[in-house]
């Protein structure tokens, strides 16, 4: 069901990220756009021009929050610091849900900065799960969490990707943001057939999808955001609609930002398979 | 068996990672191995050091718990994801 718990019963359409690159564009020409994604870590600031873009955005848009620091699989505990600034973010945006990503990235108090995949085992999928709940219970707001983009797996692991995501959500009783392009660059990385991931995970969980572009080196493919979405994605797409129905959909552009309109349009793109969707679900 | 290698401390300058990872204090020594290899600096050519911290290969340490493929080694997928994680920090990559 596109509007679930886990999007705070919310049916939006097509958003794309607010990027600076294209702040004077949305201000000056105030395009129609269904919603916009920000990133929760650059707006957890104290004041100045991000939070002067973000109220004026705000009064005029949708906006949902993402973030890239929480580290759900992280052995470390939350840093409480960074999630009292969430918190008062989110109160700020009143974001219907919040997501992240299902991955480490820092330890010891060190942070690398990345998105670094987990070990699926099931005493990790605890231990992540008791943080997700941890989360969704402080910042008290449904949680969506994202399947990253891997180009490592572990001799430890004990499942396979989409059943530790399975485990995880089921476990922390919470949303999926399901990046259809992670789940593609991830398959060619790791020899799996990308389908098998998509109809084995809790489709009722899904409040969200991620589309974008990557880059294909000689050995492996990377998940770079720079670029138009690839037609595999796009059938990859088509086919979580089926499974999901017409969800949020984020088009994530975040290097070698094109013309605001540019973007807007490759993520529009998503309304052919979701007029297809509408069709065959009313037939 | 019971696992002979040190457990990683914070203070261990050599950590090895486990074999299997059972609980959260495991899952956080092998986080504590891939910081510190990730963490250390890369070769003038931009690549991986080919000795860990005890002078052991790094591809054997690396083989320790990252699974190969058909295409990488060990050794060349801990190596893609130190100079990713080199870019991020330095501000050059996307989330």
């Amino acid at each position: 069901m596109p509007a679930n718990p886990h999007n705070g019963f919310t049916e939006y359409g097509i958003g794309i990220g607010l990027r600076v690159p294209h702040y004077r564009h949305i201000l000056a020409k105030k395009p129609v756009v269904d919603w916009f994604e920000i990133i929760s870590e650059n707006f957890m600031v104290d004041g100045g021009r991000p939070l002067e873009v973000l109220d004026s955005i705000l009064e005029q848009y949708r906006v949902v929050q993402h973030g890239v620091a929480m580290y759900f699989g992280s052995a470390d505990k939350f840093d409480r610091e960074h999630q009292k600034r969430l918190k008062r973010l989110v109160k700020r945006t009143k974001t219907p849900w919040l997501s992240d990503h299902l991955c480490w990235g820092s330890v010891d108090g060190r942070y690398t900065h990345d998105l670094l995949p987990m070990p699926y085992t099931f005493a990790v999928a605890r231990h992540t799960a008791e943080k997700i709940r941890a989360a969704r219970d402080y910042l008290e707001v449904p949680i969506c969490v994202e399947n990253v983009s891997s180009y490592a797996e572990y001799h430890a692991s004990e499942m396979t990707e989409w059943e530790f995501l399975s485990e995880v959500v089921e476990l922390a009783d919470c949303g999926i943001l399901l990046d259809v392009n992670n789940i593609y660059v991830s398959s060619k990385n790791h020899n799996f057939d990308p389908y098998d991931y998509l109809n084995n995970v809790p489709h009722h969980r899904v409040g969200q999808i991620h589309i974008a572009g990557h880059s294909k080196f000689e050995k492996y493919l990377l998940d770079t955001h720079d670029h138009p979405v690839l037609d595999p994605v796009w059938q990859m797409y088509a086919h979580a609609l089926k499974l999901v129905g017409n969800t949020a959909t984020l088009l994530e552009w975040d290097d070698r930002i094109p013309s605001f309109d540019e973007v807007h349009n490759e993520g529009l793109k998503a309304n052919k398979f979701r007029d297809q969707q509408l069709a065959s679900s009313a037939a | 068996m019971k696992d002979s290698r040190p457990t990683n401390s914070a203070t261990n300058s050599s950590p090895r990672a486990p074999r299997e990872i059972s609980s959260p204090a495991k899952l956080r020594e092998l986080q504590r191995v891939m910081a510190a290899a990730l963490f250390r600096p890369l070769t003038p050519h931009w690549g991986m050091q080919k000795r860990w911290t005890d002078g052991s290969r790094m591809g054997e340490v690396a083989a320790e718990f990252i699974k190969p493929n058909d295409r990488l080694s060990s050794f060349s997928i801990a190596s893609m994801t130190t100079i990713q994680v080199c870019e991020q920090s330095s501000g050059n990559g996307s989330s």
